[in-house]
């Protein structure tokens, strides 16, 4: 049965409503990315997580709010800031002559970062329309094409943005564009479930294969990864890859190893990469005004993971260091 | 200054200056070949170019089938980017005044000891605004359309003087050898936000530092000008060994995308972090380190220190190894 062409039309424009004014928080759009899916890649990475890893190397992602980064060291003691605030939210400490955030009162409004002429402060995160994500990600649309490539949709975590993400993934579809996407899988099944139709390739997180340990690290819930997990092994198991950041003392053990691969392959999953820990992030932490919970472990030098990737191998699974 | 309403009136004003040198240029040329003509017939070079036989002419006699030559173009991005930045805060945003911005360059964006200590801040807050407009090679519309319209204003320009004075192949050319670097020693500070004898941007590429993203972004840069109205143009690019030796198929496949959107050359090199910043302390140890310049490779402990920074601030891709 034909539509009418009027009825075409409003469904046009109804869409470009959509992608004029959905709107999502983001921190980064990271191009060329290869580390993130196959070929050359744009990542989008939303904030917003309902965990707190202690190890996450974006603690700037976790909150879906703007937030001031401060790098002290830069500051030259101007007081330029202090003098744009609204919210009283920057403080003179008299002893370093650096000025200091009260986290309390910062709103994250960006007043003190356009007047510092030491760029010591930024605003991490920005808000922007799907078409105006759109634009950014059609960019390398000719590269995408010649290597495989496309979006990857990642953070935070990308999933509970679904709902709003839904035209954006329409329009690249429309296109041919692959889509990935990075996830923990704590969130809602019904996330995923809007999601499935439009990803190409999932890259599944697991952390951990203990309940416990899981819910006080993280917040996170091991059931619902593992139901969430199962869900996507039923529609699309060659889809899936898992992704294991090697966390010394946490997951790094042979008990880890067994379940994880025990688990892959009652699913009929084949494809894991193990990300060894590195310690890139932490700086972020003291520009967050936030302690670093994961203590002072060193970052995993790649051949402590030789032997992880050489069990998977064995048992079957295709393995890969860094990914 | 303060007659110059709209950015349109500032950028016809600006090519109203041009015009006197692209004139210039034209005529300087023309009447070399015929100063050459006169002292020199060049009647070996004529026995060896068409028409001269046929015609019964010299080569600069009216012999030769396409009469031509090259002008050469220096600072083309750093004066599109001061266009770009010009055009948004003086005209878009109402930021600042001509004026404003002419005394900040005077001073070369520092403190005037005359004048009250705030003007130092606002000296260096200027210079940041300038900075922070969008700047070529970063795949950004606005910064790569000024390029584009300063290149096609230009390059059709020289080249359609060339044909009023009879020449049927006189072209800009933009490869700036060092040239860039050392003639940017002697020239004043720019409104993109450059500083008083800094080098000059190199040819066709951003100014040191002014590209801040991928390798694909700068690409799609790179590939803005139609290679129709030129006669030769250097666009570079860095990467390091290991992401090179990785990933050298991806890469392959990105410069293959770079040509089909009319990219017209690339000049790679491959070269580890630090090598260069070593090779200025450590000279001795790097005797045999050749690098592209421009349109040629050189020893880079021979180079001058000036050229060196320039090829120091073009930036290099590399792999975090995450």
């Amino acid at each position: 049965m034909e539509k009418n062409l009027s009825q075409n039309q409003d469904e046009e424009s109804d869409f470009q409503l959509m992608m004029n004014n959905i709107a999502l928080p983001v921190f980064n759009i990271e191009r060329f990315a290869l580390h993130d899916g196959l070929g050359i890649r744009t990542v989008l990475f939303l904030k917003g997580c309902p965990l707190h890893c202690p190890w996450c190397a974006n603690p700037e992602s976790q909150s879906a709010k703007p937030l001031l980064r401060y790098q002290k060291e830069k500051c030259a003691g101007c007081g330029r800031c202090e003098a744009v605030c609204p919210h009283q939210a920057v403080l003179l400490d008299p002893e370093n002559q650096h000025y200091l955030v009260n986290r309390n009162l910062c709103t994250g409004c960006g007043k003190c970062a356009d007047v510092c002429l030491n760029q010591a402060r930024s605003i991490s995160g920005q808000t922007m329309t799907l078409n105006e994500i759109f634009h950014v990600v059609l960019k390398d649309e000719a590269y995408y094409q010649a290597t495989g490539g496309g979006l990857t949709l990642s953070g935070g975590e990308a999933t509970l943005h679904a709902q709003s993400l839904i035209p954006l993934l329409k329009a690249l579809k429309t296109r041919k564009i692959s889509i990935a996407i990075e996830t923990c899988g704590a969130s809602h099944l019904e996330n995923f479930k809007l999601l499935l139709p439009y990803i190409d390739q999932w890259l599944f997180d697991l952390k951990s294969m203990d309940s416990k340990s899981f819910q006080e690290a993280t917040g996170g819930n091991l059931g619902q990864i593992l139901e969430t997990l199962t869900f996507l092994a039923h529609q699309k198991p060659d889809a899936i890859t898992i992704r294991m950041p090697l966390l010394p003392g946490f997951n790094d053990n042979p008990e880890t190893m067994a379940k994880i691969a025990q688990l892959m392959k009652s699913l009929g999953l084949h494809q894991i990469d193990l990300l060894p820990y590195h310690t890139l992030g932490i700086h972020k932490y003291e520009e967050l005004g936030r302690p670093y919970l994961f203590g002072s472990v060193k970052a995993m030098p790649w051949q402590e993971a030789e032997p992880f990737e050489s069990y998977f191998k064995s048992q079957g699974v295709d393995c890969r260091i860094g990914g | 200054m303060e007659k110059i309403r709209t950015f349109e009136e500032f950028f016809q004003g600006y090519c109203d200056l041009l015009e006197v040198y692209m004139d210039l240029c034209a005529r300087a040329q023309f009447a070399s070949y015929e100063v050459m003509n006169r002292e020199a017939r060049f009647l070996f070079s004529s026995l060896l170019m068409d028409d001269c036989i046929e015609r019964h002419h010299a080569l600069l006699d009216g012999g030769v089938r396409y009469l031509g030559g090259t002008c050469e173009t220096y600072g083309n991005i750093n004066a599109s980017d001061s266009l770009a930045a010009i055009k948004e805060l003086v005209f878009d945003k109402r930021k600042y005044t001509l004026k404003q911005i002419i005394e900040a360059m005077n001073h070369n964006f520092e403190s005037d000891p005359s004048k009250r200590s705030g003007s130092a801040a606002s000296c260096e807050k200027i210079r940041q605004d300038l900075l922070a407009c969008p700047k070529y090679g970063n795949d950004l519309e606005a910064a790569d359309s000024m390029a584009n319209r300063l290149y096609e204003f230009v390059a059709k320009g020289i080249r359609q003087r060339g044909i009023d004075l009879g020449m049927q192949y006189f072209e800009i050319v933009i490869s700036n050898n060092s040239l860039n670097a050392e003639w940017g020693q002697q020239t004043e500070a720019s409104p993109d936000g450059r500083k008083k004898g800094l080098y000059m941007n190199p040819a066709n590429n951003p100014q040191g530092g002014a590209d801040r993203g991928a390798p694909t972004a700068l690409l799609n840069s790179l590939a803005t000008f139609d290679a129709r109205y030129h006669a030769g143009s250097v666009q570079n690019i860095k990467f390091s060994r290991s992401l090179f030796k990785n990933r050298q198929s991806l890469i392959e496949q990105m410069f293959k995308v770079y040509f089909s959107k009319g990219g017209c050359q690339i000049m790679v090199t491959v070269i580890n972090p630090n090598d260069l910043e070593d090779a200025i302390l450590h000279p001795e140890n790097y005797r045999n380190l050749i690098v592209r310049v421009a349109g040629y490779s050189a020893v880079f402990v021979d180079l001058a220190p000036a050229v060196q920074q320039e090829l120091l601030s073009r930036t290099l891709y590399d792999e975090s190894g995450l």
